[in-house]
């Protein structure tokens, strides 16, 4: 008996011990693992029996050890009819202890009791059902009470019950619900299945907070990763093209590493940031730089966009947007953030909106994954210009050869009005020379059809990506590789990049977790093509001039004999007049090489005080150095002697960021979350740049083989913005959501007493469905939301007081000159209020979703530089001038028209619609037009009362003059307004969209994206050009047999206005017929096949016997078709790097592309 | 709670703790606020000689027939076919130097430097009385001033307050040298190497400009008499030496369009281009074998190469017609059996050696014989005072060498003293004014603005225009295209010329 106390005693400590520490309480009997003591059998017959004697008769009988806790109180307890034969001592135990609210458990051959009132402790984990990874933050809540919790950092919870049966419900955002009753269970588990129900989905906000998306009050729109990577596209902005509703991306050019552009809603500035209104771009909540920083061979400063006139000279080589090459492979999602209402959180750089990208991480990868994806392509060019072949060079159907100088007849002109190409045997450039008489032995004066395709070579493109991935409960990561090479289509063009990726995150502690995100990237080019109007090394130019006479083969050796390195071979080169590049010569002489390293990231830790409360402390950096340089070889067109350019980009942006984050419910309808913060941003930028416009020996690039003095310069700015900012949502019944931000800046830019503002934001959610019980068979889900927000927005430095600019002068001595655009010390941020209203809903069970947004945004005081009048002395003057309105829809449509097991056929309907008003300059100043940019036709806004749309946007320009409908004439020639210029039209467009089509069938899938833009106008300098230099079909019009002629133009003399009757010669006629702007600005409609795809998935029975865990093939083609109306180009194009909207300036010919793509994960 | 709070606070005092350095941050390290004010006068006065030596080649200089195009490859310039974008640079350009006048002005006066501040007058007048001369009425009082608030537009002002604006600021500068300590010089000074005196003689030689210039439009005896019979007080240019000429050095940066893009053939001429000497000059020149001839044309190309060949062939110099369409050129070719390298292009030394003439001592000359015939109340005698004028002309282009070459041709003084002796170079008393005119056009080559406008005021030389010119011959400029939009030019053309832009064919003020 004695004995058996003792054990007791020791029993009794040993629990306490237990429930202290562990604070766990064991199961009942029914534990999944009956010990061997309880499987015992044992008879039992008592017609009373107190439970001490009991026990002691099973410990007896069972060979079993009893111990309990003194609250058990056994010799209180007194059981009636205990009888039992061969029993199951678990179940004898069970029977009799049960309704008593004891429990026991059996440890180590010793049975424990204890009473149940304490409650039980369950513990466990919540993981994702398809990948595995753990989830932080699922509520965990025992039904009808309040007792709840929420996983931690490794998904793991604890749960007091208070009885042993409960039903606990485990939730997570964008996870169906999972309800288990637990009885006594110690340990469960829990794997949660994603939920595509639109109530449960979650988007990534700003700051990269995840919220559910029915509680967004604003419009945003998400790009799947792997769509993104599908693409193969090089340029990340392209892979938004057509995707995204009220997303406008036009591309500069089909040169390797070129432009693209992004705008959305619209332009609500006119000047200020060098991409004035790009969205901003966010990687895992750091910004990164989305600059187009070009080099121009006139100055090598950065290139000033604000000046109208190009003065500071035009950029010549395009080196693409900084956000164009983050690694596609890299990005798990794309959010656009479309209103400005991100601007209040994320400052005033995304009052453009905002493009949220969040990198692959690695999490919820199962041990460890690799993944290799390996992409190839093949580019030529969509639409070329529409060339004759019907008479060559020469003037009025004159032409002969001497030396390409003016020494015979014509042989110096860059025109195609000369002869017909009748196969008549004349000398020519490239007629073999007899080596005694050394005279040219004529050549049949042919039509070389194919110059242009001979020229081009078929682009290349191979991109090969390896990540391996890994996470468990503490640490997760993901390291990507990604090698892109690239060839263009014009010889010797080429672009590479090698990006190399680290995304890890790790749970120091249960409360503290570090995340870290590295990228670098090297990205560079031997030689990129040349681009520009007024650039004789611009492929487009060259073959607009091109005689069509000539074979393009007979160039390739293009170094002229017994000149090797030193003259170039050209049909026409003048010593001191026109001359046409050799375009190999150029391909392979006239090199534009850079190299660009970058390397943008952050750190981040998190600590949870408590389950609701931690602090974010983020530091982030985006950098990059491009070192360019710029090479032309002796007897080049515009550098006879040579030229040598070298050009030192640096950017540096650092944000440091806090935030703390709570929320709370305060009763069963009402949550809060509400975070603060503050922002730290620096940003530091420089140039360095030289220039040797002769070289002293050919060949030779190096700045100290000058034959004239260096032309160097440097550039630095910097800037700070610091910020304060604060959130608050406050949730009612999970479907009422408001939200409210505010935002303070200091900035270093602006002057003393207008560095500080504030603004803020205010959005509604309301879950129409939940909130009013609407949800039905046909209405699934209807979100009403509505916004507003209120942002401010700085400027560049440098800009609130006058300066003087200093530069090499006469002499070579330091001279200077007040600065032609001057500031203002009185500037105040520009601000932009705009309101949105929208829904979002879903029918017939998800088969039908309909997402509509309408907004209006009005901007004021914008911050301009307002081109003042010459006699005022300055170019410009930095003005806050002006009203400015947008407004526009956004609509998406989904339908899924079939859904079965095997088959399915989706529909994706994206258009967004966008209309601007200038509401007012600054009429009493006399301002009530501000131009944009001019090369030719001038792109401006201008306020209704005055000639145009009074839109920004506008394009004006010199238009022939027509009297009562017929054409007026001078001296026989048409006549042209170009005193004060007509308006052309509005370059930005009445709609785009893009259709998407989606069918899989089994392990097959198949889509088509159709884009479309409607309205809008662009202005062909190809068009204007070729036809005044007789190179394209436009220009046969009338000529005679022997390419001459004369014509009497149809109209009227506008002097007396009897009908013109003056002959003039065709060529005359025609080239000052298509001299004016107006004729060659047309509608740039058009719809495009912008990608078709088709993907083909191994079957998982296949894969199942290989380490293979995933494997799919595709095929895709992009920009397969397009159907538009306007000649020769691609009107889906922009002038010079992307910035001069709707202006086409011999850019290189947009890119069709086959290509397949190997996906493997395993 | 209390950790909230001193998270926020932390915030907060990071925020406005690293505020503190804002100013310094945006402080431009790329431009200087300040500069000293030497360091602005080479782009004035190159500015200003740019602006001048710009019309001589086209427009201005084109118009009064110092040179031609080649037919047809000019439609624009050489038939008239003329709009505010024609005449943008020259407008434009010019006005843009007037906000460094201003600037320079400016820290003259806060650093207390009274002859830059002559100088910035004197500047101011210069370029601007080249642009009223072209346009006619413009902005004087408010040019150059948009940093000022409310100016961003100017007021314009006529022609006939502008010239008194600018005679009151020259005698401004006048008085400011006179009192100015003599030993002070003039930094950075490219034209007169800081001699202030020079800058006096200057400012008053252009007031003798100005005055003549509107001496149809109103008497300007008392004010003409006053500066020539007063040296002390208003001293003039004395000698060729004093008058306004900027030696380019051929710097790369600085070439005028002339010397652009030098041959390599060795010939030392360019014989490109469109740009011709015009018939009107190389016939006035031949006419009376006068000696500038070999500095001021070249001979045609073909008859220089013809020499190379041959050194016995004789070069041939020969002008080109003005205004023809390229129909019309074609048939003169035709006719004559010529081709475009049988019309001279400028002369080799010229090319070689950029000078720019701003004001010659032969104008001043010129002005005070025509002063002394239209008695004026100038002493001295007018045949004797044309005399030397020509001689000053002749004088321009100084001795290199021993003897005159090739390369480097000069008149030497037996031939200037040969040339004067003529009998038909004697001022008539009849003719006076046609020859003092015609003098003036013929120094003045180069300098289209000041040949045009002598052209317009006198009548003289009696030019012709071209067969089939689309206009008159222009007697204004027509404002840039870009100034037209200047509200307070619209509002002054309304208000004073009947809402009628001034076309080319519109006389200005002074014109009789």
């Amino acid at each position: 008996m004695k004995l058996i106390r003792w054990r007791f005693k020791q029993q009794i400590i040993h629990v306490f011990i237990l429930a202290i520490n562990m604070c766990v309480v064991f199961p009942t009997a029914f534990a999944h693992k009956p010990e061997q003591g309880l499987e015992k059998r044992v008879h039992l017959a008592f017609d009373k029996v107190n439970a001490y004697t009991l026990l002691k008769e099973i410990e007896q009988k069972a060979s079993v050890d009893f111990a309990f806790t003194e609250d058990v109180r056994l010799d209180k307890l007194v059981f009636n009819h205990v009888y039992y034969q061969n029993a199951k001592l678990s179940e004898i135990l069970n029977d009799i202890f049960k309704p008593e609210q004891i429990i026991f458990e059996e440890e180590g051959g010793t049975i424990s009791l204890r009473r149940a009132s304490q409650g039980i402790i369950v513990k466990g984990q919540v993981r994702d059902a398809n990948t595995g990874a753990s989830i932080i933050g699922a509520n965990v809540l025992v039904k009808g009470t309040n007792q709840k919790t929420t996983t931690d950092l490794n998904g793991h919870y604890q749960l007091q019950l208070s009885g042993s049966q409960q039903l606990v419900v485990f939730s997570y955002i964008g996870y169906r619900p999972y309800e288990v009753t637990i009885e006594g269970q110690r340990q469960v588990d829990v794997m949660l299945q994603e939920d595509n129900n639109p109530l449960n989905e979650v988007v990534v906000t700003a700051l990269g907070i995840s919220r559910e998306a029915k509680s967004i009050g604003f419009s945003q729109q998400k790009v799947e990763g792997q769509t993104i990577q599908e693409s193969h596209e090089t340029n990340l902005l392209n892979t938004l093209n057509g995707r995204v509703a009220g997303v406008r991306i036009t591309n500069s050019s089909g040169g390797i590493g070129a432009s693209a552009n992004i705008q959305i809603r619209g332009q609500n500035f006119v000047s200020g940031y060098n991409y004035n209104n790009s969205p901003l771009f966010v990687v895992d909540g750091v910004p990164i730089s989305n600059n187009n920083e070009q080099s121009t061979r006139a100055y090598t400063g950065r290139q000033d966009f604000n000046n109208p006139n190009f003065t500071a000279g035009e950029g010549e080589v395009d080196y693409g947007n900084a956000a164009g090459e983050l690694d596609p492979n890299d990005i798990e999602s794309m959010t656009v953030l479309k209103g400005p209402n991100a601007a209040a959180l994320y400052g005033s750089r995304a009052a453009n909106g905002v493009v949220l990208i969040t990198t692959k991480s690695g999490k919820g990868t199962k041990g460890v994954g690799v993944s290799f994806n390996s992409q190839a392509s093949a580019e030529t060019p969509l639409k070329l210009p529409d060339y004759q072949y019907v008479y060559g060079q020469g003037r009025d159907g004159e032409y002969s050869y001497v030396d390409g100088m003016g020494g015979g007849l014509n042989d110096n002109v860059m025109e195609n009005w000369g002869p017909r190409l009748n196969g008549q045997l004349i000398p020519q450039f490239d007629s073999p020379i007899d080596p005694n008489t050394g005279a040219r032995t004529p050549t049949p004066f042919i039509a070389y059809p194919n110059q242009l395709k001979d020229f081009f070579q078929t682009g290349q493109t191979f991109t090969n990506n390896l990540a391996i991935a890994g996470s468990n409960e503490k640490l997760n990561f993901r390291f990507s590789y990604t090698n892109t090479s690239q060839r263009g289509i014009v010889p010797n063009t080429d672009l590479s990049r090698n990006a190399v990726g680290l995304n890890t995150g790790y749970a120091i502690t249960p409360k503290l977790k570090v995340d870290v995100n590295m990228n670098y990237v090297n990205s560079g080019s031997d030689n990129r093509a040349s681009y520009g109007a007024k650039n004789d090394d611009a492929i487009m130019k060259i073959f607009l001039y091109m005689p069509r006479n000539v074979n393009v083969n007979s160039l390739r050796d293009y170094w002229a004999d017994g000149s090797l390195g030193t003259k170039q071979l050209s049909p026409i080169w003048g010593l001191n007049s026109s001359r046409l590049n050799n375009p190999y010569f150029v391909a392979y002489e006239n090199l534009n090489g850079n190299n660009r390293d970058r390397v943008y990231g952050n750190v981040k830790f998190t600590y949870n005080f408590l389950p609701n409360l931690s602090l974010m402390l983020r530091t982030g950096r985006d950098f990059y150095n491009d070192k360019r340089t710029m090479r032309h070889a002796v007897s080049s067109a515009q550098y006879v002697n040579g030229y040598y350019q070298e050009d030192d980009v640096y950017f540096l942006e650092t944000n440091h960021d806090a935030l703390l984050s709570y929320h709370t419910k305060i009763n069963d309808d009402f949550s809060v979350n509400a975070s603060l913060g503050g922002n730290l941003m620096s940003q530091e930028s420089k140039r360095l740049g030289a220039i040797v416009d002769r070289l002293s020996i050919p060949n030779v690039y190096n700045l100290t083989n000058n034959a004239s003095p260096i032309v160097a310069g440097n550039i630095r700015q910097q800037k700070k913005i610091n910020s304060i900012y604060g959130t608050a949502q406050i949730g009612y019944k999970e479907a009422l959501f408001l939200d409210l931000t505010g935002r303070n800046d200091w900035s270093s830019a602006l002057p003393k007493q207008n560095r500080s503002y504030f603004y803020p934001s205010a959005s509604l959610s309301l879950v129409a469905t939940e909130l009013f019980g609407w949800r039905s068979d046909a209405l699934g889900y209807l979100k009403l939301r509505s916004s507003f927000s209120s942002v401010r927005r700085d400027l560049e430095p440098y800009q609130t007081s006058a300066n003087f600019q200093v530069t090499q002068g006469w002499n070579g001595e330091t001279v200077a000159v007040h600065n032609n655009n001057y500031p203002n010390p009185d500037i105040k941020p520009e601000k932009v209020s705009s309101y949105e209203f929208g829904f979002d809903s879903r029918f017939f069970n998800n088969r039908v979703g309909i997402d509509f947004t309408y907004y209006r945004s009005t901007t004021t005081d914008l911050i301009i530089p307002v081109t003042l009048n010459p006699s005022a002395g300055y170019d410009t003057k930095l003005m806050n001038v002006g009203k400015m309105k947008n407004s526009g829809i956004e609509l998406m449509v989904d339908v899924t028209p079939i859904r079965t097991n095997q088959f399915s056929w989706n529909v994706n309907v994206n258009l967004g619609l966008n209309r601007n008003r200038v509401i007012y300059l600054a009429e009493d100043l006399g301002i009530s037009r501000i131009r944009q940019l001019e090369r030719w036709a001038s792109l401006e806004m201008r306020t209704e009362n005055t000639k145009g749309d009074g839109s920004f946007g506008s394009l004006y320009g010199d238009y022939l003059i027509y009297q009562n409908g017929s054409l007026t004439h001078r001296n026989g020639l048409p006549q042209e307004e170009n005193g004060d210029w007509g308006y052309l039209g509005n370059v930005n467009p009445d709609y785009t969209g893009g259709v998407t089509n989606q069918f899989s069938y089994r392990n097959f899938d198949l889509s088509f994206l159709f884009g479309f833009q409607q309205g809008g106008v662009v202005h062909s300098r190809t068009y204007i050009e070729g036809i005044r230099s007789g190179a394209l079909k436009e220009s046969l019009v009338n000529r005679d047999e022997n390419g001459g002629g004369t014509m009497i133009g149809e109209g009227t003399n506008i002097d007396t206005g009897e009908p013109n009757t003056t002959e003039v010669t065709v060529r005359n006629y025609w080239r000052a017929y298509y001299d004016n702007d107006r004729i060659a600005t047309f509608d740039a409609s058009y719809i495009k096949l912008r990608e078709v795809k088709i993907t083909y998935r191994l079957p998982e029975k296949l894969l199942k016997r290989s380490p293979i865990r995933q494997a799919s093939f595709s095929l895709v083609g992009r920009n397969l078709i397009l159907w538009s109306d306007v000649p020769n180009i691609d009107p889906e194009v922009s002038g010079y790097d992307g910035q001069f909207q709707g202006l086409e300036a011999f850019s290189l010919p947009s890119l069709r592309s086959f290509g397949a793509a190997l996906n493997i994960n395993f | 709670m209390k950790k909230l709070i001193y998270f926020s606070l932390s915030i907060l005092s990071l925020t406005f703790g690293s505020c503190k350095d804002f100013e310094e941050i945006n402080i431009n390290p790329n431009n200087p606020a300040i500069v000293p004010p030497e360091m602005l006068l080479p782009p004035i006065i190159s500015g200003a000689v740019s602006t001048m030596t710009a019309s001589g080649g086209s427009r201005a200089g084109q118009f009064v027939q110092h040179i031609a195009y080649l037919g047809g490859t000019s439609e624009e310039d050489g038939r008239y076919n003329l709009t505010g974008a024609s005449f943008r640079e020259e407008w434009n350009g010019a006005m843009r130097l007037i906000k460094d006048v201003n600037q320079l002005g400016l820290l003259a006066q806060q650093n207390q430097m009274p002859h830059y501040e002559a100088v910035s007058l004197i500047c101011k007048v210069y370029i601007l009385s080249i642009m009223s001369d072209a346009y006619g009425d413009i902005p004087y009082n408010e040019a150059g001033k948009g940093d000022v608030a409310g100016l961003e537009f100017p007021h314009y002002q006529a022609q006939r307050e502008v010239y008194g604006l600018m005679l009151a600021d020259l005698e401004q500068a006048n008085q400011l040298l006179k009192n100015a300590d003599p030993s002070l010089t003039v930094n950075r000074d490219i034209l007169y190497n800081g001699n202030i005196h020079a800058w006096r003689k200057f400012a008053n030689s252009l007031k003798v400009r100005i005055l003549m210039r509107q001496s149809q439009k109103g008497d300007v005896s008392a004010a003409i008499s006053a500066i020539f019979n007063n040296p002390s007080e208003y001293p003039i240019f004395e000698k060729v030496e004093d008058q306004a000429t900027l030696v380019y050095n051929n710097n790369a940066n600085l070439y005028q369009w002339f010397i652009l893009n030098p041959p390599s053939d060795g010939s030392g001429v360019n014989f490109d281009g469109n740009d011709r000497v015009s018939e009107a000059m190389v016939n006035m020149l031949q006419n009376v074998a006068d000696p500038r001839l070999k500095i001021y044309v070249a001979p045609t190309k073909n008859s220089f190469n013809a020499h190379r060949n041959n050194p016995a062939a004789s070069y041939i110099y020969r002008g080109q017609q003005v205004g023809l369409s390229s129909l019309e050129q074609s048939a003169l070719y035709e006719q004559r059996g010529l081709n475009k390298d049988d019309f001279s292009v400028l002369g080799k030394r010229i090319r070689k050696e950029n000078r720019a003439f701003l004001f010659s001592y032969s104008e001043l000359l010129l002005l005070k014989a025509e002063a002394i015939v239209r008695n004026m109340g100038v002493e001295g005698d007018a045949a004797t005072v044309y005399l030397a004028g020509v001689a000053a002309s002749l004088a321009k282009w100084p001795q290199v060498g021993q003897v005159s070459n090739e390369e480097t041709p000069y008149i030497s003084s037996t031939e200037a003293t040969i040339f004067l002796a003529r009998t038909d170079m004697a001022l008539q008393e009849e003719t006076a004014l046609k020859q003092i005119a015609q003098q003036q056009w013929i120094d003045a080559f180069l300098n289209g603005y000041e040949a045009w406008a002598s052209w317009r005021r006198t009548g003289y030389p009696q030019l012709k225009p071209g067969p089939s010119v689309l206009a008159p011959i222009p007697v204004r400029y027509v404002y840039s295209d870009n100034e037209q939009n200047n509200p307070n030019l619209i509002k002054w053309v309304n208000e004073t010329m009947g809402g009628t832009m001034p076309t080319h064919n519109t006389k200005v003020w002074f014109q009789p």
